[in-house]
């Protein structure tokens, strides 16, 4: 009995030797596979593992208005994260960082008890906390701070709409910082580096593979202290009116360069996340309005180009009429309560005959109409840079009722935008050659040559010389003696219309009660014009007339900006007539006296 | 039968010391100071482990000579008792233990934490032995192989539930040995295998039974570029860094995969990266020539034994090494799945160091006394 189960206790123990020296051959030949013969291998393979390949950040491009002051430009700041896996105290570290980073602590706390593995604690924070959080890495494990730049708009809220706002990425988001997003954020380099412990980069081991190619610098047709004027006028008008938006663009008509283009309200894009996105939109540029009186300039300057004599009676304007099925009527102003009476174009434009521009209308008919509408740039969407805008609406002339084509001629019925109205009066001032408006005038690589430089954009001609230069002096009337009057600047000679448009319901049936959007369009001064400024203002309070509500901001904005451009004068201000008025009467009593003794 | 009484060893017993199975477990205890020093350096979880883990080596020096002193017989008169104290430590644990990671496995005794799933596999060695012995005459039989699993399996379900899948794997090699050597009939245990491996398949597809991490570890030893991130990460990295250490090794403390964290626990389950990575080819073999060297002298004196109860008890103590040297080191070398192991004596742990010694202290009592001693 013992001895049989002394052999079997043998024959086992044999057998578990075996099992077990099989289970060692495995090991032995597995330790042997990776440390003899896969050893380069893995060696490689444990250098890869500590050594990461990071972008060296490309600086941002700068964005400078036309004289070189920046609109847009970069700071150091630091971002802060976390790798919650290899936190060890998250209280405590909860605690520290929220002290560093002047959050509060609970805030940080949830954050680090999330799911997720990578959690950003702080973005775009001040440098100087970064460099904080660098000195305490040791005591704060799985916290990591990312060196990073930030865009900041020293101008704040000058020309939001225009130069936008980039996000977190540092990419553009809204208006140019997102159309010339490709030529502002350079190309980011490559970098090598060794982690640490708790995966941060160990700054002595960097090895730079590729440098980064800094984004390029763009500069604006933007003037800054016009834009500023601008923007002044527009707020000064806010709080006399209290519009529910209103923007004004200045052009300089010879090039095409928006010197100046401002929209009310606005948002500073230094907290751009914290504000409405409705205050972003660019509304110059992509919001359409039926531009009523201040149209009438096209339908006169078709006119004149066809030959018609700006004399020559076009129609008798009694208040209202009944034409082509439907009803034009006039805004009477005194001495006018019984009508315009005979209205040639002169009147038309000095006094905003509708009466006068319906008749017009039809008398060049609906195809010639449109063929100028479209000439003057109101049906091609511009091509300014913005990369927002919109393009007038109207329909095909061969679905025109004769009432739809009589409304056109006084711009109901149709829309356009405020930069598209720009454009009209700016190729008037221009003798009739259309010149495409433009925001970008050059952009410039980080050594200072020139990449892209703009040149005045393609010019066509649209009317006549002559026909122009009647257009001009149409319009100078109108602000010498007529509607206009408001906006004559003190000292120069200006051309200009008013507008009180209705708005159309959103729903497209009719018009909506008791709301106007008045504007003002013009330019100065009339001989040489140097400024085109349209104000286009989108129901103001308290009155609802172009003259009275855009006028005085086309006169501020034009007074000041000729005076900052110190263009000459070109006519007698105000105080010289005085003064030669009282010089004649001085003369005159002294005569008299002379004559008397 | 006339053994020694309790706690007094007979001077004859000196005689059948084995001394070559002290030495090994010296140096295996030492070599682990070295590697624990260097695994905790400017690590995430403190200091003080050589430390501990020397205070540890005493006292479980100090246990392993009393376990040598105790003669079988007294195991006998004892073994109920011990096997429901067993259990009963096991039901503290679910009810007032300490968790970490997930896992309910330590209790507290004032500023000590320990382990006892680690002494339930020492107790559980000694009454199946005791079990084993008692029905010697029954041994080949499928009753007495079933009534030992269920004896096994009550203690084993209370450390799966903490969860603890590794310990409760250790329990099954423990009593698939200890039967296997005590001369079961080998037809029981291939139903038994047949019916474990079925029980696996219904446990991977039955939802509940395996906590996803468990699953994940699986499959990411399958295939560790599957997430490589998350389960597989730990399988990739200890490979890499073994790998990367070559023949000589990078040297001691520089190690640089072990210098930066890449493998976590690397002071207790994924210990042996660290002499692979530091001590080369040569540390990681001299390493595992050592532990040879242990579970031969093991089985010697399993074959040398007259004693049943001792020849149960080594088999059961042989079994549990086996299996966690080859499971830990396995795991690391990416050839076993990442089961939470640690390396016999290896491992910072213990709990797990102290029961550790308490084995050799064992199996050093069963060597001594291999001839029955007549007065």
């Amino acid at each position: 009995m013992a001895s049989r189960q002394r052999g079997l206790v043998k024959k086992r123990t044999t057998w578990l030797f075996l099992l077990f020296s099989l289970l060692y051959v495995a090991v032995a030949g597995r330790l042997v596979y990776l440390q003899v013969i896969k050893r380069d291998y893995y060696k490689a393979k444990a250098e890869r593992v500590r050594e990461r390949t990071y972008p060296v950040r490309a600086t941002r491009g700068t964005i400078y208005d036309r004289n070189g002051r920046a609109l847009a430009v970069n700071i150091d700041t630091a971002s802060v994260f976390a790798n919650t896996r290899d936190i060890r105290d998250i209280s405590k570290t909860s605690v520290r960082v929220a002290a560093l980073l002047d959050q509060d602590t609970n805030v940080i706390e949830e954050k680090l008890n999330g799911t997720r593995h990578f959690v950003w604690l702080g973005r775009q924070l001040d440098a100087r906390i970064g460099d904080r959080i660098w000195n305490e890495r040791n005591k704060l494990p799985g916290v990591g701070m990312q060196r990073d730049t930030k865009r900041i708009y020293p101008a704040g809220a000058l020309a939001a709409q225009i130069v936008g706002f980039t996000n977190y990425e540092n990419q553009g988001a809204e208006g140019l910082e997102r159309v010339l997003n490709s030529q502002l954020q350079g190309k980011n380099g490559k970098f090598t580096a060794e982690l640490d412990s708790e995966r941060r980069v160990i700054p002595e081991t960097r090895h730079v593979l590729k440098n980064a190619e800094d984004g390029r610098d763009v500069y604006l047709t933007i003037d800054m202290t016009i834009q500023h004027i601008t923007e002044q006028a527009l707020a000064e008008l806010a709080e006399k009116y209290h519009p529910r938006s209103a923007c004004a663009v200045v052009m300089d008509p010879r090039t095409g360069e928006i010197l100046a283009l401002a929209n009310y309200p606005t948002y500073d894009p230094n907290n751009a996340r914290k504000t409405k996105s409705a205050l972003w939109r660019n509304r110059a540029v992509a919001d359409l309005y039926e531009p009523g009186s201040t149209l009438k300039t096209v339908t006169a300057a078709a006119a004149l180009n066809e030959g018609i004599s700006p004399y020559q009676v076009i129609a008798h304007c009694t208040g209202r009429e009944k034409i082509a099925g439907g009803r034009v009527s006039c805004t009477l102003h005194h001495p006018f309560q019984n009508g315009h009476g005979g209205v040639d174009m002169l009147k038309m434009i000095q006094q905003s005959c509708n009466i006068g521009a319906a008749h017009l209308a039809l008398r060049l008919g609906a195809k010639k109409l449109y063929s100028y509408e479209k000439a003057f740039g109101l049906l091609d969407k511009p091509h300014a840079g913005f990369g927002c805008e919109a393009v007038g609406y109207m329909d095909k002339p061969d679905q025109w009722r004769p009432i739809r084509l009589a409304n056109i001629g006084f711009g109901q019925g149709m829309a356009v935008t405020p930069l598209q109205m720009t454009g009209v009066y700016a190729t008037i001032a221009n003798g009739g050659v259309r010149v495409e408006p433009q925001i970008v005038r050059e952009i410039k690589n980080r050594d200072g040559t020139t990449f892209r430089a703009f040149k005045p954009g393609k010019a066509t001609r649209v009317i006549s010389k002559d026909a122009a230069m009647s257009t001009m002096r149409l319009l100078k009337s109108c602000v010498d003696v007529g509607t206009g009057k408001p906006g004559k600047i003190d000292g120069r000679t200006v051309a200009g219309k008013t507008g009180s448009a209705q708005v159309a319901k959103e729903n497209g049936r009719g018009y909506e009660n008791g709301t106007f959007i008045a504007s003002f369009m013009g330019f100065a001064p009339v001989m040489s014009p140097r400024l085109v400024i349209a104000v286009v203002v989108n129901r103001p309070q308290g009155s609802h007339w172009g003259a009275t509500v855009a006028a005085p901001v086309f006169r501020e904005i034009g007074e000041k900006s000729l005076w900052y451009l110190k263009v000459p004068s070109d006519t007698p201000s105000n105080e010289e007539m005085r003064r030669q008025e009282n010089e004649r009467k001085r003369l005159a009593d002294r005569s008299i006296k002379g004559f008397a003794g | 039968m006339i053994g020694s009484l309790e706690g007094i060893v007979d001077r004859r017993h000196f005689k059948n010391l084995d001394v070559s199975l002290i030495a090994i477990t010296a140096a295996i205890v030492l070599f682990s100071c070295v590697a624990i020093y260097s695994a905790s350096r400017g690590g995430a979880a403190g200091t003080g482990f050589v430390e501990r883990q020397v205070m540890w080596a005493v006292l479980g020096a100090i246990a392993a000579a009393v376990m040598a002193s105790i003669d079988t017989s007294l195991y006998h008169r004892y073994a109920r008792k011990l096997y429901i104290l067993n259990i009963l430590m096991l039901a503290a644990v679910l009810v007032t233990g300490h968790s970490s990671k997930g896992a309910q496995r330590w209790i507290g005794f004032g500023t000590m934490k320990i382990q006892p799933s680690e002494f339930a596999k020492i107790i559980l060695i000694i009454c199946l032995a005791v079990f084993f012995v008692q029905r010697r005459d029954t041994l080949r039989t499928m009753k007495t192989f079933v009534h030992s699993l269920v004896y096994l399996g009550v203690p084993m379900l209370f450390i799966f539930k903490q969860p603890d899948l590794g310990t409760s794997l250790v329990l099954i090699s423990i009593w698939t040995v200890m039967v296997f050597v005590m001369g079961t009939d080998i037809k029981n245990l291939l139903i038994f295998g047949g019916l474990g491996v079925m029980l696996a398949l219904t446990a991977w597809y039955v939802p509940g039974v395996m906590k996803d991490y468990q699953k994940m570890r699986i499959i990411s030893f399958v295939n560790p570029a599957a997430d490589p991130l998350k389960s597989g990460y730990h399988v990739t990295q200890s490979r890499i860094a073994i790998g990367s250490g070559k023949m000589a090794g990078k040297g001691f403390l520089k190690g640089t995969q072990r210098e930066l964290h890449f493998i976590p626990e690397q002071h207790t389950d994924f210990i042996f990266t660290v002499v692979g990575e530091e001590l080369g080819f040569v540390g990681a073999a001299g390493l595992v020539l050592l532990y040879f060297g242990m579970i031969w002298r093991g089985l010697l004196i399993m074959a040398a034994t007259e004693d049943a109860t001792g020849r149960a008890i080594s088999a059961g103590i042989v079994g549990m090494f086996i299996f966690h040297i080859f499971v830990n080191i396995g795991m690391t070398l990416g050839i076993m799945p990442v089961t939470g192991v640690p390396l016999p004596m290896f491992s910072y742990g213990g709990s797990s160091l102290m029961a550790n010694l308490m084995a050799i202290g064992l199996l050093e009592g069963v060597s001594m006394r291999r001839h029955k001693i007549n007065f």
